[in-house]
């Protein structure tokens, strides 16, 4: 058996060469354009009419992306207080996260997602796409928000995969019915003028930590790892927008017909 | 866990495309290059999709760590044998922006290291001390043991040390 690596264990040369590596930053407007060029090249590549399962897996995929961001952040339990506060995500009526992130200092599209207990839910990512998913009426709907273009899908009623997937409860209930070892950290945070206590988990290689108030109320998860920094603001039965998590296509969007399979 | 579609990988692109780009950007230090490097990554994604992603950060960020030190190897071993000349033609064609400084010159020193160790020792150091993985992340995106990971990262240190020590330094 090997001793483990340790990143301490470089010399001092071997340490200044590697954080000149690190901490060497890409000029932004140029990252920004390489990005674009991506999801442009990435575009062209993609059929002229996108069929209905490209649109029903974008749709889950962007859900899926937040499943990706939340789920590492799911802590132990095994505590009464950190219990209560996995009660609270399983008995809330509505949900609203912002997800921000970092990575190695360069900002990352903010994604927010609003959810009601039923599945309804509304993700967005960035300004630029909106999915919208009401698993009760099988129906979807993806909008870009550049184009002004929308997909309104009626989920096959025999591949409810992508539905189940944009489920949120999906991966509230991964979240309530974890098992891990979690720390109570000692040093309180003020979020939104509350103080919030936090416990710390550590999965795959990622950091975690959420924030509860007194009520262990859950307020704000943080995660750490993989070179990734994200924050999570999370705000449990607040009022979702009328209108916001409708599957009708808004006014001022053109509806793009799927092709038949 | 089926393979990612293309709808898929666009939102990924989207999601992590700046996560791939400052991954290569780091490892290449140019900017047309990190460009390359994000394109080919998702593109191979679509062409060639995985089955198992456990931690897609994590895997991106090993695939574009890996696809830019193929490039630098690549990169050195052309100016190996290009004459003296042709290499300054290609290096004036997009100088390192920090070329010239001090943090600039030992990132430098440390690619033109990093582009002599093997592929693999190459991989892990950078995924572990430049993009900051946990050993179980590298086993997990590389499909590695967690022992062979430590044990090439044990080696590349060993090989990197010796390459810097200012005694042993091959500056150009």
């Amino acid at each position: 058996m090997t001793t483990d690596f340790s990143i301490d264990s470089l010399s001092p040369t071997l340490d200044a060469h590697v954080r000149s590596l690190r901490d060497a930053t890409p000029d932004t407007r140029r990252a920004e354009d390489a990005q674009r060029a991506l999801e442009d090249r990435l575009r062209r590549t993609r059929a002229p009419r996108l069929r209905r399962a490209g649109w029903i897996g974008a749709a889950s995929a962007a859900v899926l992306a937040i499943a990706l961001l939340v789920l590492p952040t799911l802590p132990g339990g095994g505590q009464n207080a950190f219990a209560a506060i996995q009660q609270q995500l399983r008995d809330f009526t509505t949900v609203h996260l912002t997800v921000t992130q970092q990575s190695g200092g360069m900002n990352m599209p903010t994604i927010n997602v609003w959810a009601e207990r039923n599945g309804r839910t509304r993700t967005d990512i960035s300004d630029a796409t909106s999915v919208i998913v009401d698993p009760r009426q099988h129906q979807l709907l993806t909008l870009l928000h550049g184009p002004h273009m929308a997909m309104q899908v009626t989920l096959p009623a025999g591949g409810q995969d992508a539905a189940k997937q944009a489920d949120p409860m999906h991966w509230l209930k991964a979240l309530a019915q974890f098992d891990g070892p979690v720390t109570e950290l000692d040093k309180p945070r003020v979020i939104d003028g509350v103080i919030t206590h936090g416990w710390k988990a550590q999965q795959h290689g990622m950091a975690m930590t959420v924030w509860a108030d007194a009520q262990q109320m859950p307020r704000a998860i943080d995660v750490q790892g993989h070179g990734l920094t994200q924050h999570l603001r999370v705000r449990l039965d607040t009022a979702i927008p009328a209108g916001y998590l409708s599957t009708k296509v808004p006014d001022g969007y053109t509806a793009m017909q799927p092709d038949q399979d | 866990m089926s393979p990612p579609s293309h709808a898929e990988v666009a939102s990924l692109a989207r999601q992590y495309g700046r996560h791939v780009y400052l991954a290569a950007y780091r490892v290449l230090g140019r900017h047309a290059s990190a460009e390359d490097v994000q394109q080919d990554v998702f593109v191979k994604l679509l062409q060639s999709p995985p089955h198992q992603v456990s931690s897609w950060p994590a895997w991106l960020a090993t695939a574009a760590t890996r696809a830019a030190i193929d490039r630098l190897r690549r990169q050195q071993r052309r100016q190996r044998l290009l004459p003296h000349w042709a290499q300054h033609r290609l290096d004036s064609a997009e100088p390192e922006p920090d070329a010239h400084t001090e943090q600039g010159e030992r990132a430098q020193r440390l690619r033109q290291a990093l582009a002599r160790l093997k592929p693999a020792e190459a991989e892990c150091f950078t995924l572990r001390c430049v993009q900051g993985l946990e050993i179980d992340a590298i086993a997990r995106a590389t499909g590695m043991s967690r022992n062979h990971v430590s044990v090439t990262l044990h080696r590349a240190r060993h090989a990197l040390e010796a390459a810097l020590a200012p005694e042993n330094r091959h500056d150009h």
